[in-house]
């Protein structure tokens, strides 16, 4: 019975998961007030400028810090007493990780690969020689690049139900990124894995994630679907005859030299674009990612 | 090239910390030297007062060039490499310039006081090239420079080389420092120019004074450095070799062990038996070398003499330093694991199989202390042994057992706190290092106090400095304690 009502817990709670989170180092605050859901079997694409928080927020959501305020839960328990059970579901890549340089490849593989009970040694063991890593060479003396490869194995070959990676691409050349990309897809499509990826490559977001989430200056300022965005937001140009008309914007404002004005504007709850968009002489432009990201963080 | 600028270089080369440690060191040897020279040996008057001060002074001078003065070839390659000719030449300057004026000032000092000017600055000069030698040779070299004086105590009776207050010895002297210099002219010439002066074991000791570090330890031994930055710089037979078959859940304390890494990770017999050699080696060579030292002076009375009870002294002190060794690199490298947020934390925290956090807590505690704790176990075990063959001394044998147990404080009390969350600033723990450090020295002086009343007074102070220093640990370890009881699981990184 209780198996049973862990199990329906399970299902319906979220894989990821923060509400009124605030963190902060003795430099100042770094997150403040942050809520965030990930929908199981989604791919949610965190972006946001060097220093906004992204890191952080993903260390905070899997209980490896202790955050100031604010509660953390991972497929519904308590991020930092998670039990063994939750942790072999969950798989996680730093940031230029550095774990175990004293073991070989194939050393750290074997020994991480016993704790979990899903581990895939064939796919370990292939996937190390299809990217060309020495099996026997230590972590340790491995280039930046190779030793994020092998991190990505070792997540990727315990098949978790959710896949954490913060910043994977960040020293991946460009064949390395897209298997990984496609890898990330595959799994998100045929197993239903629910993965959450921080990056600053726009191009990668756009590629892989369902969902996006904008982290600015420690808030979350946006969180929706990647073609959501596409139509929810655009950019509004007005003349400087009009610009006393415009809108409250909702990122970005600019005025330029002849004095028109260009904004970024979000449709309502009906569908429908600010009024000011039907004036005489206003332009609406669609925006990409890579121009939404520079509109909020610019 | 400006004068400010070289005459400033060497402070801008050296790292934060080691600046005020190498002031520290300055200062204290050039009192103690002074001190000596004037209450040791009764002024400037005394036959001998230039030539031994001389080399008082020269032991602070050789330490001086090699961790102060030897880092301005790390602003000559930073120079180098941002194409900055003037950075690069000041630097180089300024080691000529602090060299000269280490071996003229203090020469001319002492010379004008008490004679034998010419000995003093050759004596002067040899440690200033001998220290600019050991730190810009490779590191398997710069090793043996270390042996020197011991070296040249032993040949100096055989080969009948002049002593520090002969004639002969500026000559002498003259020879070795122009061999040094030239070393270190062409070691200088070689690392600047090198395309990767950083990494292998042909790079330069000094390398290591501007190897990254974390955890506030320093580079203790290369404990405190990045694990990789480590592997990288050792050849394959000095690479650890891990025992992997007893780990897995079923066996969470060594799964924790190798997840820790360094001298907590289970070795293979190979990987044990060349750590043990490396150790054993280094042991026989000093014990040989002491032994052949005792015999050319005293062969006759060996048994008897004093040069027992000096060679049981310093085979005791090794037995201690050793021991102190021990207990300071698991806390340096456990204090290096514990700040970084991207490497063994993050996986341990996330790996299942080790339990729940009360599980991992007990666990974790047991990995990180067991093995160094059982070390120093087998040491007392060890010195007590030696102690029994070699008669040493009671009040040496407890003198050391304590140092010991005090290392095993050391080592639990700072294990302790690392885990727990509250690591002692750097400064309170240098401060309880060096309280360590002074009682252990004092330590291997007991045995040679006379008796009564004097060596009575001189136990209480000495046990009492120990209760203050084991208190004080005791405080360290209850704040640790409590710090892991509050935290919801022990991977939690440490803020710098």
């Amino acid at each position: 019975m209780n198996a049973l009502l862990r199990s329906i817990n399970d299902n319906h709670a979220a894989p990821l998961a923060v509400r009124g989170l605030s963190h902060g180092y003795e430099d100042g605050q770094v997150l403040s007030h942050v809520d965030l859901a990930i929908e199981a079997g989604s791919v949610l694409g965190l972006i946001g400028r060097n220093g906004a928080g992204k890191s952080t927020l993903i260390r905070a959501m899997l209980g490896l810090l202790q955050p100031h305020a604010g509660e953390c839960t991972v497929f519904g328990e308590a991020a930092l007493k998670l039990s063994d059970r939750s942790k072999a579901r969950i798989a996680y890549v730093p940031q230029q990780p550095d774990a175990l340089a004293w073991l070989s490849a194939r050393q750290m593989l074997d020994y991480v690969g016993r704790f979990y009970p899903t581990w895939d040694a064939a796919y370990a063991k292939t996937t190390l020689e299809r990217w060309l890593i020495s099996p026997n060479k230590l972590l340790g003396k491995l280039s930046p690049g190779e030793r994020q490869r092998v991190d990505l194995i070792r997540a990727l070959a315990s098949r978790p139900e959710l896949l954490v990676l913060d910043e994977p691409a960040a020293a991946l050349d460009p064949v390395a990124r897209r298997d990984l990309l496609r890898e990330i897809a595959l799994r998100a499509g045929e197993a239903g894995t629910t993965v959450l990826f921080s990056t600053h490559i726009v191009s990668d977001l756009e590629r892989v994630a369902s969902d996006i989430a904008f982290l600015h200056d420690g808030k979350l300022l946006l969180h929706c679907g990647v073609d959501e965005t596409k139509e929810r937001f655009a950019r509004l140009w007005l003349p400087a005859a009009m610009s006393a008309a415009a809108p409250a914007p909702v990122f970005g404002r600019h005025r330029h030299e002849d004095g028109s004005l260009s904004l970024v504007v979000e449709r309502d709850a009906n569908g429908r674009w600010p009024e000011a968009c039907a004036l005489p002489g206003a332009r609406i432009d669609a925006l990409g990612l890579e121009d939404l990201f520079v509109e909020i963080a610019g | 090239m400006t004068t400010q600028g070289m005459l400033i270089a060497p402070w801008y080369a050296m790292r934060r910390t080691t600046r005020w440690i190498v002031l520290a060191i300055s200062v204290l040897l050039a009192a103690g030297a002074s001190a000596f020279a004037i209450f040791g040996l009764r002024g400037a008057e005394h036959l001998y007062w230039a030539p031994v001060t001389g080399m008082l002074v020269a032991t602070g001078v050789f330490i001086l060039t090699l961790f102060a003065l030897s880092p301005c070839l790390l602003l000559a390659i930073d120079g180098r490499k941002m194409r900055l000719p003037r950075l690069e030449r000041e630097a180089s300057c300024a080691v000529l310039l602090y060299g000269v004026l280490l071996v003229i000032v203090p020469g001319a000092l002492i010379g004008s006081l008490g004679g034998y000017t010419l000995n003093v600055m050759a004596a002067l000069a040899t440690a200033v090239t001998a220290g600019l030698a050991m730190a810009l040779l490779p590191r398997v070299f710069s090793f043996f420079i270390w042996l020197l004086p011991a070296a040249f105590n032993m040949l100096q009776p055989v080969f009948h080389l002049p002593r520090p207050a002969e004639p002969g010895f500026p000559l002498l002297a003259g020879s070795i420092a122009l061999v040094f210099a030239l070393i270190a002219l062409v070691c200088w010439r070689r690392v600047a120019r090198a395309e990767q002066p950083f990494g292998g074991m042909g790079a330069p000791m000094m390398m290591q004074f501007g190897a990254a570090t974390r955890g506030d330890w320093g580079s203790w031994g290369g404990a405190g450095m990045d694990p990789s930055t480590l592997i990288r710089r050792n050849p394959a037979w000095l690479q650890p070799r891990v025992e992997l078959r007893q780990s897995g859940p079923a066996h969470p304390v060594t799964s924790l062990r190798i997840g820790l890494g360094g001298v907590f990770a289970p070795l293979t017999r190979g990987g044990r038996a060349m750590q043990l050699s490396i150790v054993l080696g280094t042991s026989l060579f000093f014990v040989l070398q002491l032994g052949v030292q005792a015999a050319q002076h005293h062969a006759e009375h060996f048994n008897e003499s004093l040069v027992h009870t000096g060679l049981v002294g310093m085979l005791l002190w090794g037995i201690g330093f050793g021991g102190s060794m021990l207990a300071l690199l698991p806390i340096a490298q456990l204090a290096q694991r514990w700040t970084k947020q991207n490497a063994e934390l993050p996986l341990l925290a996330l790996m299942p199989g080790l339990g729940d956090a009360q599980d991992v807590k007990r666990r974790l505690l047991c990995a990180s202390l067991l093995p160094p704790l059982a070390a120093l176990a087998a040491l007392i075990v060890l010195a007590w042994i030696l102690a029994t063959l070699l008669h040493a001394s009671t009040a040496g044998t407890y003198a050391l057992v304590l140092t010991l147990c005090g290392a095993m404080a050391f080592v639990s009390a700072f294990v302790l706190s690392v885990i727990g969350g509250r690591p002692l600033g750097r400064w309170p723990s240098v401060g309880l290092c060096l309280l360590g450090y002074v009682l252990f020295s004092v330590g291997v002086f007991v045995p040679m106090m006379s008796s009564g009343d004097q060596i009575h007074s001189y136990l209480v102070w000495f046990l009492g400095a120990w209760a203050v220093l084991l208190a004080l640990l005791a405080w360290l370890s209850l704040r640790g304690w409590r710090g892991l009881a509050q935290r919801p699981h022990p991977f939690l990184a440490n803020s710098l």
